[in-house]
């Protein structure tokens, strides 16, 4: 890629309205969209930037809360009524907030003598009345919610003697496990028996039982939290070394959980319904001794009551660990991808950069734009792109179409300067396309057709040593490193510039360490929106 | 144009300039004399002589570049080869609308093949460096 000064053929639409105020100092969010026309806006408000957007990405699964539809009824006073909340044919259960709010209207006879309340009537809660015929106390027009077999509350009777054998409370809460397998899993609001009592008192009945109780069944809201546990690490992207011969296979733990893990003491119900694991490159040749992942390995065992459901993997390649499984009665997936750790063909140690997931997925993508495989090659377009990150967030943000403008074999852009960043953001990495294939002939425009190394050329050699010896960069502490993406692998440039940066450190299409597109949720990537 | 794209871009084609005009003999001999540019195209086809790595093969074997001994590869300084590399440069170039070169570096890859290039021949990013036979006949151009 040659950095080259804009000339007077660029085609760009500008923004048909300038609206200069006061010069600002411009900001990395801005940056993106004013970068073409970095002279001209220094002094316009941030607001007459080209729009930014971020290009879809998994949303982050811990905002993926999703719960079942809450019930509820109108339980009447008539004894043994029950009212149907609903069907949870969910052996683990469902773990609900329920409610049993306001009272019913008890009169009594005065000709009665079980019920015991001043004045002969009075509201009764969801308790109900604890009765006393005799010596025989019997609990009386309580409330209920029977599911799973149980009942709840349990001990709906207020008290013994002496009394008072009821109470008015507003209303009754808290949290229960509904449904099962069978008859137990509806979940039903069930009015206790009436009095042991004679019907008739003289002329009339005993007892008049009169109002209703509303009951309300609320599922809880869950979602599924799968990782991957590895040598340390616990999330959802795992980097392995690569995939050999000698060390064909790397057990990874992935953990099915719920979350939240549990409520009230309960745990949050969950069952493994499915696990899948798709290879990063489902044409890549399994070795002969260790052969292919085997997602048999996973069980999807009935869990409860435990919290969590381990899949002990043996990973014999890059890929995705999906999982689908029913938490709090609803069904989620989740995913954990695996990736194989690329190192510094110049220091073997691990590529801090080329190992995040937001730039590997950034650098497909850079592929994708780059239409790299289009057999009219004056269709391709390199493709330029830059790393920061805010050192005090750690957030690190991929800036992807960074050119100005480019043909297949060349790009115009400028690089960005401390300036124009705020102190505590650095630029990591600069990252181009060669929309190429490694030996393939191809011309540029009406030239002499060529068979193009994909490793970096000589002119960005030059580029890359131009810009890391910029003065301000210097002063800044900014090296930043790198990176020719081709259509089939990534070169890293080294600190030298010397011919070592034609080795190529990954092959990501292809193979068992072929990249995964996933994010990560640790950075972003954001487009400039033309 | 801002500053920083004109810095960025003349320090450029400052290089260029330099690695061309810097270079190029007063006599117009048809070797150019040696040079970061000769040394760094001698070294370039010196690694992917010995690279392994599979999208170096690629490219090495695009180019009818066989493995050989890396000592076999060595820059010419016979001007009656460099003669007729520069003929072949720019018959071969022709299609580049370049301004035909008058002197050349030639790498000599074992008993079979030339590899031609002049510094300042370059389309877009790329150098183009045909690759042809003892008769002077391209087998491949390389871009690199």
């Amino acid at each position: 890629m040659l950095t080259k000064p804009i000339g007077n053929d660029r085609k760009i639409t500008w923004p048909t309205r300038w609206d200069c105020v006061r010069p600002r100092r411009l900001r990395s969010s801005a940056l993106l969209g004013i970068l073409p026309m970095l002279l001209f806006v220094v002094g316009c408000t941030e607001t007459l930037a080209p729009r930014i957007h971020r290009l879809p990405m998994p949303a982050p699964k811990a905002h993926q809360m999703a719960a079942l539809s809450p019930a509820d009824t109108d339980l009447s006073s008539a004894a043994s009524t029950h009212a149907g909340l609903g069907t949870y044919p969910f052996p683990e259960g469902v773990l609900a907030g329920v409610q049993i709010a306001g009272v019913i209207h008890v009169w009594n006879s005065s000709q009665a003598s079980c019920i015991h309340m001043p004045g002969n009537e009075d509201d009764v809660d969801y308790g109900g009345v604890n009765e006393f015929c005799g010596t025989n106390a019997h609990c009386v027009w309580g409330a209920t919610i029977n599911s799973r077999g149980v009942s709840t509350p349990a001990q709906a009777c207020p008290s013994t003697p002496p009394g008072p054998y009821y109470s008015k409370r507003s209303a009754w809460v808290d949290t229960i496990l509904v449904g099962g397998s069978g008859a137990q899993a509806l979940a039903e609001a069930v009015r206790g028996p009436s009095s042991l009592e004679s019907n008739v008192c003289g002329s009339g009945p005993c007892h008049i039982v009169s109002g209703s109780q509303h009951v309300t069944l609320s599922p809880l809201a869950g979602d599924l939290d799968v990782r991957g546990f590895y040598s340390g690490q616990a999330g959802r992207t795992v980097v392995v070394p690569p995939f050999t011969h000698t060390i064909g296979y790397y057990s990874i733990a992935f953990r099915d959980s719920a979350t939240p893990r549990a409520a009230r003491n309960t745990a949050m119900p969950f069952q493994a319904i499915s696990w899948a694991w798709h290879k990063a490159d489902p044409a890549a040749v399994a070795d002969p001794f260790w052969h292919s992942t085997d997602i048999a390995q996973c069980p999807t065992r009935l869990t409860a009551p435990l919290t969590s459901n381990t899949c002990n993997l043996d990973v014999k390649e890059s890929g995705v660990l999906t999982s689908v499984t029913r938490v709090n009665g609803v069904s989620h997936t989740d995913s954990v991808c695996v990736q194989c750790s690329v190192t510094d063909p110049q220091g073997a140690i691990p590529d801090s950069i080329l190992n995040l997931q937001v730039v590997r997925t950034a650098m497909m993508q850079l592929a994708d734009s780059t239409n790299g495989h289009d057999p009219n090659p004056n269709l391709r377009r390199e493709q330029v792109a830059v790393v920061i990150r805010d050192n005090s967030t750690g957030q690190v943000t991929v800036y992807t179409q960074l050119q100005d403008s480019s043909k297949q074999c060349l790009s115009w852009w400028r690089p960005i300067t401390p300036a124009e960043l705020s102190n505590t953001e650095i630029v990591l990495a600069y990252i181009h396309t060669h929309p190429i294939v490694a030996g393939e002939r191809i011309r540029c425009d009406a030239t002499h057709s060529t068979n193009r190394n994909p490793a970096p050329s000589d002119s960005d050699i030059v580029a890359r040593n131009n810009v890391n010896s910029r003065a301000d960069y210097i002063a800044a502490g900014w090296a930043p490193d790198w990176y020719v993406v081709s259509m089939d692998g990534v070169f890293k440039m080294d600190a030298t510039n010397s011919r070592r940066s034609q080795n190529s450190v990954a092959e990501w299409y292809h193979g068992l360490c072929a990249w995964v597109r996933s994010d990560d949720h640790n950075g972003q990537i954001i487009r400039r929106n033309w | 144009m801002s500053l920083v794209a004109k810095g960025v871009g003349l320090s450029v084609l400052a290089w260029i300039a330099a690695a061309s005009l810097g270079a190029k003999p007063t006599d117009t001999s048809p070797c150019f004399p040696a040079s970061d540019a000769s040394a760094g195209m001698l070294a370039r086809y010196q690694f992917v002589d010995t690279a392994t790595d599979k999208l170096q093969t690629a490219w090495r074997q695009s180019l009818g570049l066989p493995v050989i001994a890396v000592s076999q590869i060595t820059l010419v300084s016979d001007s009656t080869v460099c003669r007729r590399g520069v003929t072949a440069f720019n018959s071969i170039l022709a299609d580049d609308s370049l301004a035909p070169s008058v002197s050349v570096n030639v790498v000599r890859y074992g008993s079979t093949r030339y590899i031609i290039g002049d510094p300042a021949h370059v389309v877009g990013e790329w150098k183009h460096e045909p690759v042809v036979d003892t008769a002077f006949v391209e087998i491949a151009t390389a871009g690199r």
